[in-house]
């Protein structure tokens, strides 16, 4: 069956080498990035890369069909986001608290290291669903629709949960705040 | 975060994001694309896998069935004899009540010759006198 190069079974080994190199170049030039994303959804670097590894294993599974539909970047975000959801549903994740949320943090105190402290366990404690709807719209810059179809949910959800995440992050940045600065 | 809660808490957020990545430096991670491939072949070898097993399954099915069938009878079955062509017979006489007088107006009269004897018509429809005498 494997004939020389010229053969079926050449054009098969020709055509797998075109599909891996391809992904190598896209996985190289992308996983920063994804990385990155994935850690804003979890809040831990190594939990952030095995979720990269994982959406890219999924990703190279699929690379034929992904690569000749285009749009391989948004693919690969939206496998990111719901293998994440999948996971935190099926509990495999533990979350760590960050550390301790320092004293006299000031709310006018945008940028200091303690707010970004304070911004991260506050976005921690959202649902896993808010949060990953927060971080498609106002990181990743996704539309409403683009969300929606990531997430498998409404266009009405997706910007309800994007309201309600957005109050309920405001509520917790503020009681932390008010906690610290009353101390 | 103390403003209103709509696009500009998004502009906001945006802003709280970066500085979220830009305060936690990432530690260093090995690149993750080796085992990403390593990791996507076995996927599509399990895929390709578990659509041959499904394959197979559906054609042990299939083949089992046809066994199934064939030694359900038992036998052949039975020849059917071939249809016959040509001049067809003549249909089977129709059994018809005993003759009366009362028989319905407008009945068909037998043909001549029919009966010569004309003792037993089966359908003495005609109430004519008969030749014997017999009402």
């Amino acid at each position: 069956m494997c004939g020389g190069p010229g053969g079926p079974g050449g054009s098969g080994r020709v055509k797998e080498a075109v599909r891996e190199r391809e992904f190598r170049e896209f996985a190289e030039q992308r996983q920063t990035q994804l990385r990155r994303g994935a850690y804003l959804l979890c809040g831990d670097w190594h939990q952030a890369q095995d979720l990269t590894q994982t959406t890219l294993m999924k990703l190279y599974a699929a690379w034929g069909r992904v690569s000749r539909d285009g749009n391989v970047d948004a693919y690969a975000r939206t496998i990111l986001t719901r293998t994440f959801i999948d996971q935190q549903r099926r509990g495999g994740w533990r979350e760590e608290p960050v550390g301790e949320v320092p004293d006299g943090l000031a709310p006018d105190s945008a940028g200091t290291p303690e707010l970004r402290m304070v911004m991260q366990a506050a976005l921690l404690e959202l649902p896993p669903r808010y949060r990953a709807v927060l971080v498609l719209r106002f990181w990743e810059d996704w539309t409403v629709e683009q969300t929606a179809h990531a997430l498998r949910v409404s266009t009405g959800t997706v910007k309800s949960q994007s309201a309600r995440g957005l109050a309920r992050l405001r509520r917790i940045v503020e009681a932390m705040a008010g906690a610290g600065g009353g101390r | 975060m103390g403003g209103s809660m709509d696009d500009h808490g998004g502009e906001e957020l945006r802003a709280a994001f970066s500085a979220i990545l830009d305060a936690s430096p990432e530690p260093a991670l090995g690149s993750l694309t080796d085992a990403a491939v390593a990791g996507g072949r076995r996927i599509r070898r399990r895929r390709a896998a578990v659509a041959l097993a499904g394959v197979l399954t559906v054609a042990a099915a299939a083949v089992g069935a046809g066994v199934g069938l064939g030694a359900g009878t038992g036998h052949s079955p039975t020849p059917v004899p071939p249809a016959r062509t040509g001049t067809p017979l003549p249909p089977d006489p129709v059994p018809t009540p005993a003759p009366s007088r009362g028989s319905a107006p407008g009945a068909i009269p037998p043909r001549a010759g029919a009966h010569p004897s004309g003792a037993a018509s089966p359908t003495p429809a005609n109430p004519a006198p008969h030749p014997t005498g017999l009402p």
